[in-house]
């Protein structure tokens, strides 16, 4: 029977497992980050109150500005007048 | 004349009674008119207000801005009986047009399968409270009928004199133009773009287009376009090629072209004749041409 030798690729693996399964077990122990308390039951969201988009009143959406595009001088040989066509 | 890229078009905004500072100062505040109003009415963006609307589950409280285009929206599709109805989201991006326009970008071997009917009419409007509640299956797509009244709004900042505001073709012409001999607009072939089929000379009046020679797209071997016939909640199959309508403003112009295409050309001259002071270009698929009502033509 040959004795089997762990690398240090393997080593540095076991080591990791070891951290994370320590990590993982003191999670759980502090609350899995609810500060103790327990996440709520998905029934508490009544279904009959779906959410609602309006701002309530006195309030208002701020939005995020949108670039104003460039402004460039038309080519001086294009013509004063309008082409249509469907766009 | 300065330009700049808004609405997935090109806008000329130009004003030769003003000195080329002022003219510039006009062509900013344009272009952040036109940023605004595409910010809050794009279909195409998550965070517009369209966008708000058209994914609320519940009535939900809009801008005035919002409001006003409702209204303005629900009495041209009362005006047309239905024909014009900007509730033809869900049709268009059923019928492949599910994100912003480019040559090739919507092309795909089938469709997923068709919307179900949806009618403005079905949009609750609460106008004092500005409650607004969409059912489920209506998606809202201002389109074109947004973009003239932008058009109408950016003529209006200008502080007098001539002015044009041409957005890919709608067009607001204010005053006799730049020789004083009215703004000439050639109306393009929609079977080449490098011809006309005719040109015309408008003072104080707004042009604009419909056709389905730019905005269309392959859905297997058949071809679509962004023209939905809101009867049949599907791209509208007409005996028109083209349809440009002279009218007071850019708004009135491109609802009124929209219906007229829809309707075809037998009930959509009639129905062009019978509002005054409209003019109007018709274009068969043939490519022969039609002149509605009263206007000054150029060349033809």
């Amino acid at each position: 029977m040959t004795e089997h030798r762990l690398t240090p690729i393997e080593l540095r693996l076991y080591a990791v497992t070891i951290v994370a399964i320590g990590y993982v077990i003191a999670w759980a122990a502090i609350g899995g980050g609810g500060r103790g308390e327990p996440a709520p039951p998905v029934a508490r969201v009544a279904p009959a109150a779906p959410p609602s988009l309006a701002p309530p009143p006195g309030w208002r959406v701020v939005t995020s500005p949108m670039p104003t595009p460039a402004v460039t001088r038309a080519p001086a040989t294009r013509p004063l007048r309008v082409r249509t066509r469907s766009s | 004349m300065w330009t700049f890229h808004a609405m997935n078009t090109e806008i000329a905004v130009a004003a030769p009674d003003l000195d080329e500072a002022a003219e510039l100062a006009l062509a900013h505040r344009i272009a952040r008119l036109f940023a605004r109003v595409e910010r809050q009415f794009s279909r195409f963006r998550d965070d517009s207000e369209l966008g708000e609307l058209n994914r609320a589950i519940a009535p939900i409280t809009v801008s005035p801005d919002m409001l006003e285009i409702l209204l303005r929206a629900r009495a041209h599709v009362r005006a047309s009986e239905g024909v014009f109805d900007p509730a033809v989201g869900a049709a268009l991006a059923a019928a492949g047009y599910d994100r912003s326009f480019a040559p090739g970008a919507l092309d795909r071997t089938s469709i997923d399968g068709a919307a179900l009917p949806a009618h403005f009419a079905d949009v609750w409007i609460e106008e004092p409270t500005r409650r607004v509640f969409r059912p489920p299956h209506v998606q809202l797509d201002f389109g074109g009928f947004l973009k003239g009244r932008t058009v109408d709004l950016a003529a209006a900042l200008a502080p007098g004199g001539c002015v044009m505001v041409d957005a890919g073709g709608d067009a607001r012409l204010v005053g006799d133009g730049p020789e004083g001999e009215g703004w000439l607009v050639d109306v393009e072939d929609p079977t080449d773009p490098q011809a006309v089929v005719a040109t015309l000379r408008l003072r104080d009046r707004a042009i604009a287009t419909s056709a389905a020679n730019r905005r269309h797209w392959q859905v297997g071997d058949t071809t679509a376009h962004h023209l939905i016939d809101p009867r049949r909640g599907a791209p509208a199959v007409t005996d028109l090629a083209q349809v440009t309508v002279v009218a007071e403003t850019t708004e009135q112009a491109d609802v009124l072209a929209k219906v007229a295409f829809v309707l075809g050309e037998e009930d959509g001259t009639a129905w062009l004749r019978g509002r005054p002071g409209i003019g109007a270009v018709l274009v068969r698929r043939d490519g022969t041409t039609k002149i509605v009502g009263e206007l000054e033509v150029a060349h033809a």
